[in-house]
């Protein structure tokens, strides 16, 4: 050793602080830093699983809005059905009712005008029968002649007699 | 009576047998001879009304038959109404008998009607 130049003693005491520097540093520096590292990893660790835990909740989340939202359409879809049934069932009811009515009117219009046509039939019949009746006696009174009077009278007594003498 | 005269009373028969009327539109004296009432065997003044003025004939019979039907003689008194056309009106107190024929025109005009 000593042909390499190397002196033992040196080396030892070199060795020695080494040691002893290895033994400070690995107390007083190694280990806090080492400490540091690990809580480090922890932490981003921890980061990790909280992010994949977020994701996990998102996609959940994700998840939950589109049963939600595929509820909502399914119900906004019955909504609008039910909707449409009942403007159809309204539009029916309305149509029907539309329907009676002009029904009625027309009935009540038909009966109106048979009411009228019967009146005025009435009317016409019962003119005609006054004119008649008035053409009646003037015709009568100017074509019966005394002697048709005479005849007419004596009839009726004649009449009169064959009652009288039968009750 | 005249060939119009005719031709009119032919007319209204055929529109009466057309509806169904002519056998009772046309009043019979026997149908115009209601009940005499209580109140007409009472009067002593017959009211004869007549379209020509009767003859005495005429006046005798109806007298007589008045006498016969109320049960007892009335006056009767007559007068002449051109607008009856034909026929006679009696009236005894509330007992009427209308056969003129303006009466039967206006009971054929009812029945029409």
């Amino acid at each position: 050793m000593e042909q390499l130049g190397i002196e033992p003693s040196l080396l030892l005491a070199q060795i020695i602080n080494f040691a002893i520097i290895v033994f400070v540093l690995g107390k007083l520096l190694y280990k806090p830093i080492l400490d540091i590292l690990e809580k480090r990893r922890r932490e981003i660790t921890q980061g990790l699983e909280l992010t994949e835990k977020m994701r996990h909740e998102e996609e959940k989340m994700a998840l939950k809005r589109e049963k939600l939202l595929e509820v909502a359409r399914r119900e906004s879809h019955v909504i609008l059905e039910e909707a449409r049934r009942q403007a159809k069932d309204e539009e029916k009811d309305i149509l029907a009712s539309a329907h009676q009515e002009a029904e009625q009117v027309i009935t009540k219009g038909k009966a109106e005008v048979e009411r009228l046509h019967e009146q005025m039939r009435k009317d016409i019949r019962k003119e005609v029968v006054e004119l008649a009746g008035i053409m009646a006696k003037m015709i009568l009174s100017k074509s019966i002649t005394s002697g048709d009077q005479h005849k007419i009278i004596q009839k009726h007594i004649r009449e009169l007699k064959t009652i009288e003498s039968q009750g | 009576m005249t060939k119009d005269a005719r031709g009119f009373v032919d007319g209204v028969l055929r529109y009466l047998k057309q509806e169904g009327k002519a056998v009772s539109t046309v009043p019979k004296v026997q149908s115009l001879l209601h009940k005499v009432s209580a109140q007409a065997r009472k009067e002593k003044e017959a009211y004869v009304t007549s379209a020509v003025a009767l003859s005495n004939t005429e006046k005798q019979d109806l007298a007589e038959i008045l006498a016969n039907l109320i049960g007892h003689a009335v006056h009767l008194e007559t007068r002449v109404d051109s607008s009856l056309v034909g026929g006679l009106k009696i009236q005894v107190g509330d007992w009427i008998v209308d056969t003129s024929l303006r009466g039967q025109l206006e009971s054929m005009g009812h029945l029409l009607v």
